[in-house]
């Protein structure tokens, strides 16, 4: 097989929080175009990996490349620029502002990255409006974007929070559990929307416990334990993994 | 929209013509340092925007007085360029300083500006060559502007009022813009904006340096009014006076410090008479804000706008 150029490569990944083992020497690669999937029981570190990913936390041992450079010890807001931009598990919103600011917020955050000249930015500002007219209107958050963003249903919010990602034009989205408290036609949504994502050339990392949803969107999966990554494949070689089956100890019920 | 034109345009005619009506040195004296309390009052505002106290503030003030004082003095600069070089200097001195002092949050920022100022006020004290050490330097020159020499306590007045003004646009410029919309993100959720791409760090560290360069213009102004500078004028203690005319004026917007300092600054006059009761009364003041005015004057003023005009 031909060298494939990965999009996102972690080699040997470890993160310790004192004695205890978060992320376990991790090592995967993502290739550009592919949806890629974490999964794993609560406590496995996938959150953490996504720390690690996106300069939250520095690593213990490791590396992580991204288009080809290496990113590690990078600062947030670095990859952020990069084009790593991540969604968080709780909600993390502007929670005083409108749904259209946070929106707004979200472009100006990336636009205006470090501030570069003595103007009003008059026209960033247009733009800004612009640009989130169009995201939320992709995400069916134009008719609540007046109300304030804490006033918002949980799924919505989270939503939000993938509205605010994309405002800053994201080469690789890490969404971290993006359908947990989501209704089944809320998560039917925002599986149309990764389709509707990859088809603007934007990939996507998955961290879910909707284990159902995974294997329906994803073409890849890494299944963590204990900060280990115990499998990595195609949806239908982890479905029949006997270690993932394990490691869910319910046993083939829950993957199925 | 009428309503508040009008009330801009007798704003501007009462700042502008009161000094023509009331010809009385003493209170145009008193209009001079109000003038001048606005602008660093507004600048430290800038700073509490952001979440980050700089105790610094008033030994900034010191440096833009001494800087405009011995360009003048030594160099024999004109007082028109020494003004702008004053706001410089102290803005390319925050803006060197401040990567290191602003990577810390709250109170360690806190003490370490007021170490700074410390610092800053024992340089003035003990480098006597310079500075003139605690005797201070007498006999600054007047300023004097396009020929003209400045004088008269009124002619001070106009330009202190001047560079409060501009200061006052300037603060409510940044917070109106897409800027201001990125600093108000940064105060409230820092990991959240910077998961978003911003870099804290630059956005802090050109808000110390704005808010620098407007303090070191008030200073020259002071130096240049005054005619005698002396270290003790910026010490922690003229910090608090700047910290306590936001917190009842309203540290929400550059407009609380402006109403602050109207009110306090000519506060220590009306009270001469109970010198004793100076410090109490400056004290009960400041109680009674925190207690019942957690948003200073201007949220009163707001509340009463939301009943009175809807
Ligand atoms: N900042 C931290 N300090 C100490 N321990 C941490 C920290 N962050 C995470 N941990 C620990 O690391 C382990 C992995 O946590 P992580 O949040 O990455 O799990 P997760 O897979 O995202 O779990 P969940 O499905 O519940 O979100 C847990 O045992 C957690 O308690
Ligand atoms: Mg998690």
């Amino acid at each position: 097989m031909a060298p494939v150029t990965q999009l996102l490569e972690v080699t040997g990944l470890s993160k310790r929080f004192r004695g205890l083992r978060a992320v376990d020497d991790v090592s995967f690669g993502m290739a550009k175009g592919e949806l890629f999937g974490i999964i794993g029981p609560n406590g496995a570190g996938k959150t953490t990996l996504f720390n690690l990913i996106t300069g939250t936390l520095s690593p213990t041992a490791g590396e992580i490349r991204f288009r080809g450079d290496a990113i590690t010890g990078l600062k947030p807001d670095a990859v952020a620029r990069r084009g790593i931009v991540r969604t968080f598990q709780a909600t993390t919103i502007f929670r005083d502002a409108s749904v259209r600011d946070n929106v707004r917020r979200a472009y100006l955050l990336r636009t205006l990255h470090q501030p570069a000249r003595l103007t009003v930015y008059r026209a960033e500002l247009q733009a800004a409006d612009a640009e989130a007219g169009e995201i939320l209107e992709l995400l069916e958050l134009d008719r609540v974007s007046a109300q304030y963003a804490r006033e918002l249903p949980y799924g919505s919010q989270k939503l939000l929070g993938v509205a605010m990602a994309l405002a800053t034009r994201p080469r690789l989205l890490l969404m971290d559990e993006p359908a947990a408290g989501l209704n089944p036609s809320e998560t039917r949504a925002l599986a149309a929307l990764f389709q509707r994502l990859r088809g603007r050339g934007i990939d996507i990392v998955l961290v879910e416990h909707d284990v159902r949803l995974v294997m329906s969107v994803c073409d890849r999966i890494l299944v963590l334990n204990y900060g280990r990554a115990i499998a990595l494949g195609r949806p239908d070689e982890i479905r029949t993994d006997p270690q993932v089956i394990e490691a869910y100890l319910g046993g083939a019920d829950d993957i199925a | 929209m009428r309503l508040r034109n009008a009330a801009l345009v007798a704003i501007v005619a009462v700042a502008v013509g009161w000094p023509f009506v009331v010809e009385n040195r003493y209170i145009t004296h008193i209009g001079v340092l109000m003038a001048i309390s606005i602008s660093t009052s507004v600048s430290l505002n800038m700073m509490l925007r952001i979440g980050q106290l700089s105790i610094a503030q008033a030994a900034f003030m010191g440096l833009g007085a001494y800087t405009s004082t011995l360009l003048v003095m030594r160099l024999g600069l004109p007082f028109l360029l020494a003004f702008p070089a004053s706001g410089l200097l102290v803005a390319a001195f925050a803006a060197v300083i401040g990567p290191i002092f602003l990577r810390v949050k709250g109170v360690y920022f806190v003490l370490l500006t007021f170490a700074l100022g410390e610092g800053i006020v024992l340089v003035f004290q003990e480098w006597v060559s310079l500075f003139g050490g605690n005797n201070g330097i007498h006999s600054i020159p007047k300023a004097s502007l396009f020929g003209m020499t400045l004088v008269s306590p009124r002619s001070y007045y106009f330009l202190a009022l001047a560079l409060a003004a501009v200061t006052f646009l300037a603060a409510v410029g940044i917070f109106r813009s897409a800027v201001g919309a990125v600093l108000d993100s940064l105060n409230e959720n820092e990991p959240l904006s910077q998961s978003l791409g911003v870099n804290p760090l630059s956005y802090r560290v050109a808000v110390f340096a704005v808010a620098g360069f407007f303090t070191g213009l008030a200073g020259s102004v002071y130096a240049h009014y005054t005619g005698f500078l002396s270290p003790d004028a910026f010490t922690f203690w003229s910090l608090v006076d700047m910290l306590v005319i936001n917190v009842i004026g309203g540290i929400g917007s550059p407009l609380g410090p402006v109403l602050g300092a109207i009110l306090l600054v000519p506060l220590p006059e009306l009270l001469r008479d109970v010198r004793q009761y100076q410090m109490l009364s400056y004290g009960l003041l400041l109680l009674t804000a925190v207690l019942f005015l957690p948003s200073g004057i201007v949220g009163l003023l707001r509340k009463l706008q939301r009943r009175w005009l809807p």
